[in-house]
């Protein structure tokens, strides 16, 4: 086990109904407000309604910034920074998913800290140290940005989709309702559990040795996510097991199953140029990344991808390699029950000629990867794998 | 699942070495520090040394009170409050386990009152909302109490032992080296263990349905205890073993575990009356009790106790009365291979006629009990069971 410090000052508010009482949490941290968030989804919903009445009847000022889209853009940081600025805002209410709150984080960065927060924090990765606080009201479990200490934002016009990262990035209160994700299209939910899925994934498949609890806390968790989210599909208004998948989303990312451990993070970083470059959901650019990845690394640490199969994927039969095997055939198809893509090859728009440009964005200047530290050529080959 | 708030900002520094960082943490609180321990063994092993030189370095100014005993004492609480009040203490600094802990929490906010500590919030279980900030330097991983809002103290007066919580009294930051462990004695690592064990147990037997997650996750660190704790006794000084004990019984008690369920904790409220008359230690009085808890409530929720045997100790044969006998008897087993006592006539000075008097006290102070409402014969029942 390594060495490790651990301090989640998120204060969690969990359950059914729980976003009627968004405007006391905010009342104890500021008067006013941005308001942020996607689409009109949460308009149609009544969502919207009922966090305004909150606010209002906290005696709570609202400005708005809504159009967050996924893979969130830094032009809409820029001017949610200005409107921030110019409104002397104190605060950032994300209303949404992942992409709002990666949009509200970067704002809140961008609000505390007089640079270019794109080049020095996101392009030269120093650590945020200051920022204006970030309450979240969740919609989607996936990214479990709410209570991380991580923001992902792309540049559309340069092609690039880069994170930042610092504990005062991590919010201060997250409201999560299950209820509010029982409308979620399947796709979207579907693109949720394999984020959450890779983001244990990505903790599990480390190169510290004696991590057994948290080895076994990984397992318990993706076992979780492995059974329910195909249950809340076929029955997607089911509050409980719409409650598990979003409070193992919230676990996955939190990084209370990766104390202690040297992650990988090498397929997060490859997808990551998928959605820079195609705009490809994140969730579904994993499914495709996620067992090409294992088929290329495997070798590296097969005792940990037998654990894997065997612990995770309930593999019992096999050699070693027949059992990776398995697990990674077992992973493939329980994406593609839940819908998703698994191959490359499966969008008409993908350019094979692009991979050698994708592979050298992703590992051209660091090599990424805890199994196997990927340089280009592994990069290529992973994406070759994943056609 | 249950609605749930979940909120643990206490900064855990895990690792080799860690205690070097004890001035730079608590010299964020403030100039001076009161040093709370216990009896000699900091002093021995030179660890005294090493957190006196580290405050010092960070220019601290520290006052000393030692002499913690095992269940911890309100007659040394108030003295505690007597010199944090002449000297206008910043911060109280407990080095030691749970008792040491404990003692630190009640004089932390022992001293911010004018109000009597034990009247007000330990009888009277006033929420404690106010407290001087204590720090944690573990030294004994049991009690989970560096990550908990709670503290038992014992009025030697009166022979009561009973808890005072509230939002006031998590540390600000907990130190675990699991070094400082390997010169702990069997019995104190085995009663360290069956303490961490209980916390896991009180969670897990509920009667809220869909909590799929967190049952998964409490089987996986029980199992992690039961596989590691005779590793550890084993190899006392192995570093792998302590690491993964360590980190159990901070988990254990965070109630990363318990969230979004009703929770049990009448076997713990039963041991208090058994450390409260007999001085019993806590570990081994919880392994006389849950056994004898666990046979007399199977019968509540078959199904619950059927998982227990069935996920955690690997029973797989035999009726549903049939097993959950197994797991009792696993248990005991269990106990009985890390020294433990299991049952309270192992012990000389039991007397059997004093059970109607914890049995009617345990339920005088009331505040237990999730999986039924006990009465108190309810509470003689289990009692002559743990005979």
């Amino acid at each position: 086990m390594e060495n490790f410090t651990y301090c989640v000052p998120t204060k969690i508010i969990f359950g059914a109904g729980t976003e009627n009482n968004v405007g006391q949490e905010v009342r104890a941290i500021a008067d006013k407000i941005l308001l942020h968030y996607g689409g009109g989804s949460i308009k149609r919903s009544g969502l919207y309604e009922r966090i305004m009445a909150s606010l209002k009847s906290s005696g709570i000022e609202v400005v708005e910034l809504g159009g967050v889209e996924p893979n969130p853009r830094l032009s809409l940081v820029l001017e949610g920074v200005e409107l921030c600025r110019r409104e002397g805002v104190q605060m950032i209410l994300a209303v949404g998913g992942g992409s709002v709150i990666d949009s509200s984080k970067a704002i809140a960065i961008g609000c505390a800290n007089d640079c270019d927060i794109w080049d020095k924090f996101f392009l030269h990765k120093q650590t945020v140290e200051k920022s204006l606080p970030v309450g979240v009201v969740l919609t989607i479990p996936a990214a479990g940005s709410e209570s991380s200490n991580g923001t992902v934002i792309s540049d559309i016009e340069n092609k690039r989709k880069v994170s930042a990262k610092g504990q005062v990035v991590m919010p201060r209160f997250a409201i999560l309702n299950p209820e509010l994700s029982t409308t979620l299209p399947p796709f979207q939910t579907a693109c949720g559990c394999a984020d959450m899925l890779s983001h244990i994934m990505e903790r599990y498949f480390t190169a510290s040795n004696h991590v057994d609890l948290t080895d076994r806390l990984c397992e318990a968790a993706m076992q979780t996510v492995l059974e329910n989210a195909p249950l809340a599909l076929s029955d997607p208004e089911n509050y409980d097991y719409r409650a598990e998948l979003m409070l193992t989303g919230m676990v996955a990312h939190n990084n209370s199953l990766g104390v202690g451990r040297i992650q990988d993070w090498a397929s997060h970083g490859l997808e990551h140029e998928l959605s820079a470059i195609w705009d490809i959901a994140h969730g579904e650019g994993l499914a495709i990344i996620t067992p090409a990845w294992m088929e290329y690394v495997s070798e590296y640490n097969v005792p940990r991808f037998v654990r894997f199969a065997e612990k995770v994927c309930g593999i019992r039969q096999g050699s070693d390699s027949e059992k990776i095997t398995a697990a990674i055939e077992y992973l493939r198809s329980w994406f593609a029950g839940l819908g998703l893509k698994t191959r490359l090859r499966q969008y008409e728009f993908f350019d094979e000629s692009r991979i050698p440009e994708m592979s050298k964005l992703c590992l051209g200047l660091i090599g990424r990867g805890a199994i196997k530290k990927l340089n280009v050529e592994d990069g290529e080959k992973i994406y070759r794998l994943a056609l | 699942m249950e609605n749930f708030e979940y909120y643990m900002p206490v900064n855990v520094i895990f690792g080799r070495g860690t205690e070097s960082q004890t001035g730079s943490e608590a010299s964020k609180f403030g100039e001076k520090v009161l040093l709370h321990y216990g009896g000699g063994s900091i002093k021995k092993s030179g660890l005294y040394d090493r957190v006196v030189d580290s405050l010092k370095a960070a220019g601290l100014e520290i006052f000393e009170l030692g002499g913690v005993q095992p269940n911890p004492r309100l007659s040394l609480v108030r003295e505690g409050i007597a010199i944090c009040k002449r000297e206008d203490i910043d911060l109280i600094l407990a080095v030691g386990g749970g008792s040491v802990i404990d003692s630190a929490k009640a004089i932390g906010f022992g001293a911010v009152t004018d109000k009597d500590v034990w009247e007000e919030f330990y009888v009277n279980k006033a929420p404690v909302e106010a407290s001087l900030p204590v720090g944690v330097v573990l030294t004994i991983p049991a009690a989970g109490s560096e990550c908990s809002r709670g503290t038992v103290i014992s009025n030697e007066d009166t022979q009561q032992k009973m808890p005072a919580r509230g939002p006031a009294v998590l540390p600000v930051f907990a130190i675990l080296n699991p070094e400082l462990t390997v010169t702990l004695p069997d019995f104190q690592t085995a009663c360290g263990a069956s303490d961490m064990f209980a916390h896991i147990m009180e969670r897990y037997f509920t009667n809220t349905e869909h909590v799929d997650l967190t049952d998964r996750m409490c089987e996986a660190t029980m199992r992690c205890i039961i596989d590691n704790t005779p590793l550890v006794l084993e190899n006392p000084d192995n570093y792998d073993y302590r690491a993964e004990i360590m980190l159990c019984g901070t988990l254990a008690h965070n109630n990363s575990l318990g969230i979004g369920r009703v929770q049990d904790w009448f076997s713990h409220g039963l041991e208090h009356q058994l450390s409260a008359i007999y001085d019993v230690p806590h570990g081994e009085g919880l392994a006389i009790i849950f056994p004898a808890w666990i046979k007399y409530c199977s019968t509540v929720n078959m199904p619950r106790f059927v998982r227990y045997a069935e996920k955690v100790w690997g029973i797989t044969e035999g009726t549903a009365e049939e097993k959950v006998d197994a797991a009792v008897a696993a248990l005991k087993a269990w106990y009985v291979k890390l020294g433990l006592k299991t049952r309270l006539s192992e012990y000389d000075f039991f007397d059997p006629e004093n059970i109607p008097v914890m049995a009617r006290g345990v339920i005088a102070e009331g505040g237990w009990g999730g999986i039924k409402e006990f009465t108190v014969e309810d509470a003689e029942h289990i009692l002559q069971l743990a005979l």
